[in-house]
């Protein structure tokens, strides 16, 4: 099960994260996400559902543009998305089905998911990440 | 992997009391010096952050000219620190997203009242909600107007000129925007349909974070006769607006980032420190694709703020009576990058101005400024932070030479939004700012919290160095009586 913590960041905020693989980290990142966005958030049953689809350079890019892809989705919908179910998922691209709820509103505006400082690593038999999100 | 040197302050050469320079020699990969706006004891704070390694990271960019500039309210961004300042050869140096910021042609727009403070003193609680009901704030709060994606697209080809044919703008409002609030370039074919559906509806609102509606007033002069060109006296109330082009421009920036991460490398040979940097050639298609798409959310981004502009005309005539008129006294983009023309080795040369947390400031003569205007220099909006002054200064000759006609965005941030949070209680500085005869009307508590003033520099200070330098010269402070923030 992976573990997510936020970290203050001089005018942004990030998330260190780790998973035991990719599905777990990916997993992670969104509820860390949902944890900034929409702390507190309860899971409904699921009345929006999107499917995602993400090529990317490499795995770190991977992480960043699947995590931006969501969080589009969160802002074009206005919805929290608390489920994700991968179809596909390797270092260099993810297809993904993610499935929420509408909200009024949001606790804080992430504006964008950047590649500062962003990594993906394996360390033992685990995967650490670490994303800074732009607020 | 390039091994990065942390920044030490014997790295630095003293130029003179508040300007030091970062030498070429500090790091190979350096194509010009850095240049940093701060005094000694603001450069102790400077350092403890990532923002001089990122100054530095600028100066390798390929094309940049003269030196990368970092202002006094420097602090850590992603890719270029926030506070920095670029110019890059025009058409083969490089345009760099991480430059100019997510929030595209984010800005401040000073308004200007022919009211006292002691006229408004005892309307000020009803006024801060009325203004706090006109205009929508909020994460994802959406706006009055709802456009088609014909509108949508009017907008990002006109910006606030499309407002103005929609019955949003009186008669000089336009002329009294930098670049009348609207960029030539801009093409909506490269502005994603994503971008443009999280834009759709957002037109006339804050949004959150460091955003806000102030009314506040002049409470001392500097410059007499330039706060008379400005239609600024002592005592007058003004009202400040701070937003940016929205999820919008963000969505600009997050797709255009990701294009240009996928092809500098592999296509233009550009490798650097910092993937957020990500750059192509201005002269490539990927570099106009971008420079289009940056132009229509600029001009979104003078749309919104004319929108606003609108709103708050609405609250006030509400409060003051139909015959009370707000005008603009100028708008300033301070997420933006421009095609300028300045004296590049003492001959004129057209370059690709980035600003990231930084304002234009040109200097007088120059044609771009509105002709009232024009022999004083550019009006220069600095907001400070909540509760403290904001500045208005003009552009100077001296600006024009050394800082590419830049000055200062704002005070810039010290403390961390988590940090600000932790250390104080949002209540409490509601109630203490209402003590000081400072109304605020807030979505967020907690976003109260993060604005605090001890989240930031001490604005007096960023402002003195800018006028000490010789960059900006100070005409008049405001002081804040009402407070509007998403």
């Amino acid at each position: 099960m992976g573990t997510f913590s936020i970290l203050p960041h001089t005018a942004d905020v990030g998330l260190a994260l780790t998973g035991a693989n990719l599905d777990d980290l990916f997993r992670t990142a969104l509820n860390g996400m949902n944890a900034i966005m929409a702390p507190g958030i309860i899971a409904q049953a699921p009345s929006i559902t999107k499917t995602i689809m993400v090529e990317s350079a490499d795995l770190t890019a991977l992480l960043v543009d699947f995590m931006s892809e969501i969080l589009t989705n969160m802002h074009i919908h206005k919805a929290v998305f608390t489920s994700v179910e991968f179809n596909a998922i390797s270092p260099l691209a993810c297809t993904a089905i993610i499935a929420g709820h509408g909200v009024t509103s949001f606790a804080e505006d992430i504006k964008a998911v950047t590649y500062h400082e962003a990594f993906v690593r394996s360390i033992d038999d685990h995967l650490e990440a670490m994303i800074i999100f732009d607020i | 992997m390039k091994v990065i040197t942390p920044i030490t302050q014997d790295m630095l050469q003293k130029i003179s009391s508040v300007i030091w320079e970062i030498p070429r020699s500090v790091r190979e990969d350096m194509r010009v010096s850095a240049r940093v706006y701060a005094t000694e004891n603001m450069l102790h704070d400077i350092i403890k952050d990532r923002s001089l390694t990122q100054l530095i990271n600028v100066a390798t960019l390929p094309g940049i000219v003269g030196a990368a500039l970092a202002m006094p309210d420097i602090h850590e961004g992603y890719g270029f620190p926030i506070g920095g300042v670029a110019a890059m050869e025009y058409p083969d140096g490089v345009i760099s997203p991480g430059g100019i910021g997510y929030d595209i042609n984010c800005g401040v727009r000073l308004l200007r009242s022919s009211l006292s403070l002691e006229h408004i003193k005892n309307h000020l609680g009803n006024l801060t909600k009325k203004l706090y009901r006109w205009i929508p704030s909020g994460v994802g709060t959406s706006g009055r107007l709802v456009l088609t994606m014909e509108e949508l697209n009017q907008v990002l080809l006109h910006g606030a000129g499309w407002m103005a044919t929609q019955g949003y703008a009186y008669g000089e409002d336009l002329i009294h925007l930098e670049s009348n609030g609207h960029l030539g370039d801009g093409n909506p074919d490269f502005v994603s349909e994503e971008a443009k559906m999280r834009g759709h509806d957002q037109l006339g609102t804050l949004g959150s974070g460091n955003h806000f509606a102030e009314v506040g007033y002049v409470d001392e002069v500097f410059d007499q006769k330039t706060a008379q060109a400005f239609g600024l006296a002592k005592g007058q109330v003004t009202v400040l607006i701070h937003t940016g082009s929205r999820g919008l421009g963000h969505q600009v920036a997050t797709d255009h980032i990701k294009v240009m991460g996928r092809v500098m490398e592999s296509t233009y040979g550009i490798t650097l420190p910092d993937r957020e940097l990500a750059c192509v050639p201005f002269s490539s298609p990927e570099g106009e694709n971008y420079f289009s798409a940056m132009s229509c959310a600029a001009n979104f981004a003078w749309a919104n703020r004319q929108l606003i502009t609108w709103e708050v005309r609405q609250a006030w005539q509400e409060v003051f009576g139909k015959t009370e008129e707000l005008s603009i006294v100028y708008d300033v983009a301070h997420n933006i990058a421009k095609i300028e023309t300045h004296l590049i080795n003492n001959k004129e040369k057209k370059v690709i101005v980035h600003r990231k947390g930084a304002t234009r400031a040109f200097g007088p003569g120059h044609p771009e400024i509105a002709e009232e205007y024009r022999v004083y220099g550019q009006p220069v909006l600095i907001p400070g932070s909540m509760g403290t002054a904001s500045y208005v200064l003009a552009g100077t000759t001296q600006g024009m030479h050394v800082a590419f006609g830049s000055s200062c965005h704002g005070a810039g941030r010290v403390m961390s939004r988590k940090a600000a949070k932790a250390a104080i209680n949002g209540k409490q500085l509601r109630s203490e700012l209402l003590e000081r005869g400072i109304y605020v009307e807030a979505g967020s508590i907690a976003g109260l919290a993060e604005e605090a003033p001890q989240a930031y520099k001490d604005i007096d200070e960023v402002i003195n160095v800018v006028h000490d330098a010789g960059i900006a010269k100070k005409v008049v402070r405001l002081r804040p009586v009402a407070v509007i923030k998403g």
